[in-house]
């Protein structure tokens, strides 16, 4: 009975603390201008991706090193139907919809890989469909990139509207993984994530289950990368399908603590603060800055940061 | 046309197997997926490099001084990073190995700069016709070293005390180390071995093809096709992978366009990887 009352306490001082920085950040965005705006808007962004990994990795156990795939997929269904006048509605309803059929028909076959062998295919499919995007030109515009149609409006507020944008999109990511953590979902990916074969054993459909969470991940992974087209005007195959994005959010998931709300939100934003101040300071040196920040998580913190304060504050 | 193309694909092929071969003693014997193995090898053909322009001697003799290099950049990596890293599991080496490409691109980055680079072979710049067949000389040279290296590589694994030791720390673990095998050196060493080969095979790659640091992604995926391919199973496995990759990508490019061949190339090792996880030898892998 403690133990219960503990775990709800510490779950709304979570939420608590979740609901007072969004409303926190949806008031700052009336009073930041240009790079700061930029910056944040980015921060968002890149905290959606690294909550739809988490998803994956801290609940399920599947450590997703294509997800740059689904981003890129995102990107470019938004661009083409766009460019052809779609209505918005209707384009971002067909980035959910093409980013999970991408999932049903790959991952099908892909999530029969464990551990180590779902992140070497997974990323070699990432890679397939960047090699894929560059070169199908007639399609995509190969390695010229794909320009959006140009809002009218006028960039401070566009900026703004994008920065919103991006805020509700990962309020509604955070609100869709704090559901489905809840249902039955959430109950069968930890069963997946605790052992597989005692899953399946149990009469839980792990196939069904995990097909139907990557679909959930890759799709707030690729709004994340359709907005972002839309913010940029203009994509490029090896930028919006580059590995870095995946494997940047597996270090921020691992540097926040997988599996809880809070983690991914603290890690992302830390290193995508970083990863800004880099290339802005020392750009000769931004990849070996990145490159000795995911060493250092990865030997020195695994379990993640914030898992390691919320469980000594708590004293579990 | 053909038995051009083929040939082509054949020379590539052996070049591609001899890239893979120390990637898979690294992950079947070190039990390391190497993901900075991309700059391993650039490191070679930049070491190549380097000695080429500053000394006149044949380049042939210069992979010498770059498999040293790629020996100690192996060492110092595995002690460094990966040792801590495999002890959090096979998932975390994937992502320090990350790391430590991009660290490693930057270095290169900041030394050799990020214009393409060629060796040129000028002692070998000859063809030879077999019927209507042509093969460049030096193609022929550079695959008969690389494979003199790997058969120099399983001949001591299978011959000397030292090579024993590590194919029994690959065959089973714990009985090796219930034997009274250091498994930790066996391991560094198996992985340094590795990367001697990535500074032979890079720096026979450089004497075939341009390079700059940014091609770190290709040469990784090549490579990893080439093991998923031939799977873990010994030394030859990657060679018949690379040579599988090599004609695949040889009649993809004819058949569908050379512009799809590296997308064939990698759907060929997903189809591997979920039809037969084991490699196509069929052998299981060391892992």
């Amino acid at each position: 009975m403690v133990e219960n009352a503990k775990k709800k306490y510490e779950h709304i001082t979570m939420s608590m603390t979740i609901s007072l920085l969004l409303i926190v950040l949806f008031v700052v965005g009336i009073f930041v201008k240009g790079y700061y705006l930029r910056l944040l808007t980015s921060i968002y962004m890149f905290i959606v991706v690294a909550q739809a990994v988490n998803l994956m990795m801290g609940f399920m156990g599947y450590i997703p090193f294509g997800q740059a795939a689904f981003f890129g997929v995102g990107a470019y269904v938004a661009g083409l139907l766009m460019n052809r006048g779609l209505p918005l509605w209707l384009t971002f309803a067909a980035v959910v919809m093409i980013a999970s059929i991408f999932c049903v028909v790959f991952g099908t076959p892909l999530l029969r890989l464990r551990g180590a062998y779902f992140a070497v295919g997974t990323s070699a499919f990432s890679a397939a469909m960047s090699a894929i995007a560059l070169n199908a030109s007639r399609l995509t515009g190969g390695a010229g990139g794909l320009s959006f149609p140009i809002s009218p409006l006028a960039p401070e507020v566009l900026y703004r509207i994008f920065y919103y944008i991006m805020l509700s999109l990962l309020v509604v990511t955070l609100i869709s993984i704090t559901i489905i953590s809840k249902t039955r979902i959430g109950y069968a990916i930890r069963a997946i994530k605790a052992d597989e074969d005692a899953a399946a054993t149990l009469g839980i459909n792990t196939t069904f289950y995990k097909v139907l969470t990557w679909a959930i991940s890759a799709s707030f992974t690729a709004l994340a990368g359709a907005f972002y087209g839309w913010w940029m005007t203009y994509i490029h195959p090896l930028e919006v399908f580059n590995i870095n994005l995946a494997v940047v959010s597996i270090v921020s998931v691992l540097l926040g603590g997988s599996g809880t709300l809070l983690g991914p939100i603290i890690g992302g934003a830390v290193i995508q603060t970083i990863s800004e101040v880099a290339w802005a300071r020392f750009l000769e040196y931004h990849f070996l800055v990145l490159g000795t920040l995911i060493i250092l998580i990865v030997l020195f913190v695994p379990q993640g940061l914030f898992t390691r304060f919320w469980e000594g504050r708590h004293g579990k | 046309m053909w038995p051009q193309l083929l040939t082509n694909g054949l020379m590539t092929g052996f070049l591609y197997g001899i890239l893979g071969t120390g990637f898979a003693i690294q992950w079947g014997i070190g039990r390391i997926i190497n993901l900075a193995y991309g700059s391993f090898l650039l490191m070679g053909a930049y070491v190549l490099f380097t000695l080429a322009t500053s000394f006149t001697v044949n380049p042939l003799v210069l992979i010498i001084p770059a498999g040293i290099c790629g020996f100690v950049l192996g060492w110092i990596t595995y002690e460094m990073i990966f040792r801590l890293a495999a002890r959090r599991g096979l998932l975390m080496t994937l992502v320090a190995g990350f790391g430590l490409d991009l660290v490693l691109v930057n270095i290169m980055l900041l030394i050799w700069k990020a214009d393409t680079r060629t060796i040129v072979v000028y002692w070998a710049r000859k063809l030879l016709a077999l019927g209507s067949v042509r093969v460049g000389m030096h193609r022929l040279l550079i695959a008969g070293a690389g494979i003199l290296c790997v058969v120099c590589l399983w001949a001591w694994l299978k011959w000397s005390r030292k090579g024993k030791t590590i194919l029994a720390l690959a065959s089973n673990p714990l009985a090796a180390e219930i034997v009274g095998i250091d498994s930790r050196a066996t391991a560094r060493l198996a992985f340094s071995l590795g990367g001697m080969l990535a500074g032979i095979g890079g720096a026979l790659f450089g004497m075939v093809s341009s390079f700059s640091p940014t091609i770190t992604g290709t040469l990784l995926s090549k490579v990893f096709i080439v093991t998923i391919l031939g799977g873990l199973g010994n030394v030859w496995s990657s060679l018949i992978g690379g040579i599988v990759l090599g004609l695949a990508e040889a009649i993809g490019s004819r058949a569908i366009g050379a512009a799809f061949s590296e997308a064939l190339g990698l759907m060929l090792m997903l189809a591997v990887l979920v039809l037969r996880p084991r490699g196509m030898l069929g052998r299981a892998f060391w892992v």
